[in-house]
């Protein structure tokens, strides 16, 4: 990587839709710019001379807003809300204010900041940001929330699920009772390789996990088979028909584990979003309204 | 001297599927955490009161479900009144592989040939319904796979946890009075 690559590299993890946003708010005109990443090969020349041009404090918010939206190592959790107000409702509402916390374990009253922010038509990233003088606190605490399939996605911690239930659902649902955690479970994972309908899209997979154990299919030696590629469905058929050597690994099972080029899941741990991008929130919204 | 009833009954499915687990918990009331591959047939007993009071003894056929035993398999079949078709509720080909081969080979061999002879009774077990996160087939679709082979329902088990093992045998044995 040059230096002058490695100098843009946060613009990674931004979204090309908040981007955009960003630039109509601060210099008041539209940017025409593809959703695939800031950085991608279409939008890389326009991305880096707007923020060559950028004065330095806003340089600084895009940073620190780049460090927020570094997501692809989190695993997260999944909740299903059962009665939503509507996106119009949200929208007439305050989008930043101050959100008062008493944390008994740290014993002290905390000042935070929430703010919702969109993302994309698919999402609004929620962020509540903590600071104290006295005490250190984890900083910013994010959510997910995905209004057309009446979800929101957290980092698992006792505080966030805490923010989730006393902050966030009263801005986002009529009852904030009626929540419950969606799993993720091994039928989703089987789920990716067939459409539901023609309507929906057919997701190619990138890497798989079967797990063998001998819980699951008496395997004695062996505990998973983990395969990686660009479409690894079509690459085992093509391997076997070429070949004709037997992949019967692939009817084993459990699938515990699946991922593509926008997300991974795994049993057991959540959902990995690899990016923000409009189409990747539109394949997740797609996966997650299966569970 | 009351003449005894002895039915004879023979388990198909997957290797690993746990047919031998369902028979172990069954007979033994036990579950054996390691994995012992059966090798070609394993035929235990056990007495079974119905709901109706009738007792009748299984004798109960455990056959490998490796491919390698596929040429010796069709012998243990001949005078099967019940068959037990197993797959693994977290390994989706098990249950497709109920239809082909297992269905298809036992029909083959214990279809019913003519208007005198009794079909042979069977039911479709979905074992290890313990592992739900691991689930990777419905209820639903092994219910729908239990009415196309015209068995005599479908019944989500778990040889670990004892759930629904005994019913499954029992709703089996039973089906085969339902028909006489």
């Amino acid at each position: 990587m040059t230096t002058v690559e490695a100098e843009y590299e946060y613009l990674t993890y931004l979204p090309t839709y908040f981007f955009k946003q960003l630039i109509d708010k601060w210099k008041h005109t539209p940017v025409e710019l593809t959703p695939n990443g800031l950085l991608s090969s279409e939008n890389r020349e326009t991305t880096i001379e707007l923020v060559k041009n950028m004065k330095e404090a806003r340089l600084k918010q895009l940073k620190k807003l780049a460090d927020i939206l570094n997501i692809s190592e989190v695993w997260w959790e999944v909740h299903q809300i059962s009665k939503t107000k509507p996106l119009s409702h949200l929208y007439k509402r305050k989008k930043t204010f101050t959100v008062d916390k008493y944390l008994p374990e740290d014993h002290i009253k905390v000042k935070g900041i929430f703010s919702s922010n969109e993302i994309s038509e698919q999402a609004i990233l929620i962020l509540i940001e903590f600071s104290s003088r006295s005490k250190p606190l984890r900083k910013v605490f994010r959510f997910i929330y995905l209004p057309l399939i009446k979800t929101i996605l957290l980092e698992p911690n006792e505080l966030a699920i805490d923010l989730l239930k006393n902050e966030i659902l009263p801005f986002i649902t009529k009852d904030p009772n009626e929540i419950t955690q969606k799993p993720i479970r091994a039928r989703l994972i089987r789920s990716l390789t067939k459409s539901r309908d023609k309507m929906e899209p057919s997701f190619v997979l990138t890497h798989l996990k079967i797990k063998i154990s001998l819980e699951t299919s008496g395997i004695e030696g062996l505990h998973q088979i983990t395969i990686h590629g660009d479409d690894i469905i079509r690459g085992a058929e093509t391997l076997e028909q070429r070949h004709e050597i037997s992949l019967k690994f692939m009817n084993s099972g459990p699938w515990v584990g699946a991922g593509t080029k926008d997300f991974i899941i795994e049993v057991g741990k959540g959902l990995q979003i690899l990016q923000l991008e409009e189409a990747s929130l539109k394949n997740i919204t797609t996966l997650l309204s299966r569970l | 001297m009351k003449q005894k009833l002895v039915l004879k009954l023979v388990l198909l499915g997957d290797p690993g599927v746990g047919k031998t687990s369902l028979i172990s918990q069954f007979v033994h009331a036990r579950f054996r955490h390691s994995y012992q591959l059966t090798v070609g047939l394993d035929i235990s007993s056990k007495q079974v009161q119905l709901d109706d009071g009738r007792t009748v003894t299984l004798s109960i056929n455990d056959i490998g479900g490796q491919a390698r035993f596929a040429a010796i398999r069709h012998m243990f079949f001949k005078g099967a009144h019940l068959a037990m078709f197993v797959y693994d509720v977290t390994r989706a080909e098990t249950l497709d592989n109920i239809k082909d081969p297992w269905f298809k080979e036992l029909m083959e061999f214990c279809g019913r040939s003519s208007k005198t002879k009794a079909a042979i009774q069977t039911i479709l077990v979905g074992n290890k319904t313990d592992l739900e996160d691991y689930r990777m087939i419905e209820e639903e679709e092994g219910i729908q796979l239990a009415k196309e082979i015209n068995a005599k329902g479908h019944i989500s088990a778990s040889a670990k946890e004892n759930i629904q093992v005994d019913e499954a045998f029992k709703t089996l044995a039973q089906s085969f009075f339902d028909e006489i």
